[in-house]
């Protein structure tokens, strides 16, 4: 009989791994979502170019999709423990990087003038691990060990939820506290705030259990071989590169689309705001919906629902109840295609390498995002509008959709055969 | 095909669900949060989208 110490993470109840696994996220994505707030009164203060900011955090997106395979691969081999730990002292160090930065007046002075100039480089670099270490990608594969098959996708979905709530609160609250303490205190808070999820990542360490004794494990490059050797993983990869593309474009797009078209300027927080509710939501009802039909349907549906909401824009006459309607109707179906990407992950190839896999998924959603950022501004600078993005959202859209049908939605075939003694 | 998992023979026993007065203490102070979020949008909105507007690099999805 196995005791609780050497079961390690599988004896701890479901709901104290998701409850500290949402804590953790939500505290990680939230800090994720607030530093473009620092941009203006740190150029401002510091006297540097916004393209220095600017540039630390591309360096800290690009880092962390980067690192969401490496981390995520710690994180399923030696459990999620290290990597949120490593992660959380990273996201610090990056954080503490930017409070030190040097005043160019002299009246702060750097206390880590080894790094000098490249202080925000190092900064954003830093970060970028760290998010890899504490964001959804590390954490995806615990939670998908510790719940059962049945009940996967509504784990996920609270850990989708989370980062959801932390992404929303936190933008706010932070700036509330800039403007009340100054954006070099805020930094400490929020440090102090990343520091907390150190405890919390006592729930989720433990070494992995193996498998059912029955499944041979694997090593980490036969499950990458293996799953990039699987068609229907290269669709889901297909898939979550059209949902970065989608959501970053119409988050980052929308306030100029709302200024072009006339409206008030409240009409893009109104939108965004709705955006950022109906997210929630939207990700419950995926969760849920693992209970009465195959993933891979509700994805091509979600991708499908998004049309609609694109046509709007085109074709709908442009007022302040259509764009936050449209953005409520896109809500319900943003990020609530996470849980079902992860949890289909894990259909295929089990949980063993789950974050690991994920993080490779996820990779290409980051590549969605820069491709959607980038298309956006390029056609906006051409055509002066954004029509031809529409279409092309439009485009994606459905061919999102059709490319989740032909999934085969079970596990490999590895999966069925005992293990040999 | 079932598909195996560290839990999938586990039944679920008392233990895999949550204390009813953790649950709604997390409900409350998350609502808290949450509608205190809301209300310093609804307050500050507009400040938060004009100290955002410089920043092209801002996503909120990942």
């Amino acid at each position: 009989m196995q005791t609780s110490a050497s079961q390690g993470i599988a004896a701890r109840p479901l709901w104290l791994i998701i409850l500290a696994a949402g804590l953790i996220v939500g505290a990680a994505m939230g800090l994720r979502q607030v530093m473009g707030l620092f941009l203006n009164p740190m150029t401002a203060e510091l006297k540097i170019g916004r393209e220095a900011f600017s540039l630390a955090m591309a360096i800290a997106n690009l880092t962390w999709g980067l690192a969401a395979v490496p981390m995520g691969a710690i994180s399923d081999k030696y459990g999620a423990g290290r990597t949120l730990v490593l992660g959380a002292l990273c996201t610090m160090a990056g954080v503490y990087v930017l409070y030190a930065a040097p005043d160019s007046t002299g009246l702060m002075a750097s206390s880590l003038p080894f790094i000098g100039r490249f202080d925000l480089m190092v900064s954003g670099l830093l970060m970028g691990i760290g998010i890899a270490g504490t964001g959804i990608t590390a954490l995806v594969g615990a939670v998908g060990r510790a719940a059962p098959p049945e009940k996967r996708p509504q784990a996920l979905a609270a850990l989708g939820m989370a980062a959801g709530i932390g992404g929303f609160i936190a933008f706010p609250y932070t700036h509330l506290f800039m403007e009340t303490l100054g954006w070099r205190t805020t930094l400490l808070v929020i440090l102090a705030t990343v520091a907390l999820i150190i405890p919390l990542a006592i729930p989720m360490a433990g070494k992995p259990q193996a498998g059912p004794s029955t499944q041979r494990q694997q090593s980490l490059g036969e499950a990458f071989g293996e799953a990039l050797a699987h068609p229907s993983f290269w669709l889901l990869i297909a898939g979550f590169f059209v949902c970065g593309f989608h959501v970053a474009f119409y988050a980052v797009h929308l306030p100029a689309f709302v200024a072009d078209k006339g409206l008030p300027s409240w009409v893009a927080i109104a939108a965004l705001t709705s955006v950022g509710v109906a997210n929630i939501i939207g990700t419950y009802l995926a969760g849920q919906s693992g209970k009465f039909a195959e993933k891979r349907v509700s994805l091509a549906v979600i991708y499908f629902m998004r049309v609609f909401a694109f046509l709007g824009l085109l074709f709908l006459p442009i007022t302040e109840w259509t764009v936050i309607g449209v953005s409520i109707l896109l809500g319900f179906f943003w990020l609530s295609t996470v849980p079902l990407t992860s949890a289909m992950v894990a259909t295929f190839f089990g949980a063993q390498w789950m974050s690991m896999l994920f993080g490779f998924v996820f990779l290409s959603h980051q590549l969605g995002s820069f491709a959607g950022l980038w298309t956006a501004g390029r056609l906006y600078d051409a055509t002066k509008s954004y029509d031809m993005m529409w279409w092309i959202c439009i485009a994606l859209a459905l061919f999102a959709a059709l490319i989740h049908l032909p999934i085969r939605e079970q596990p490999v075939a590895r999966l069925a055969v005992p293990a040999q003694a | 095909m079932a598909e195996p998992s560290d839990r999938s023979n586990r039944p679920a026993s008392a233990g895999e669900h949550v204390p009813s007065g953790l649950r709604n203490a997390v409900l409350a102070v998350g609502g808290v949060l949450v509608f205190g979020a809301l209300y310093l949008i609804v307050l500050r909105g507009e400040a938060i989208l004009v100290d955002l507007s410089t920043m092209t690099e801002r996503f909120w999805c990942f």
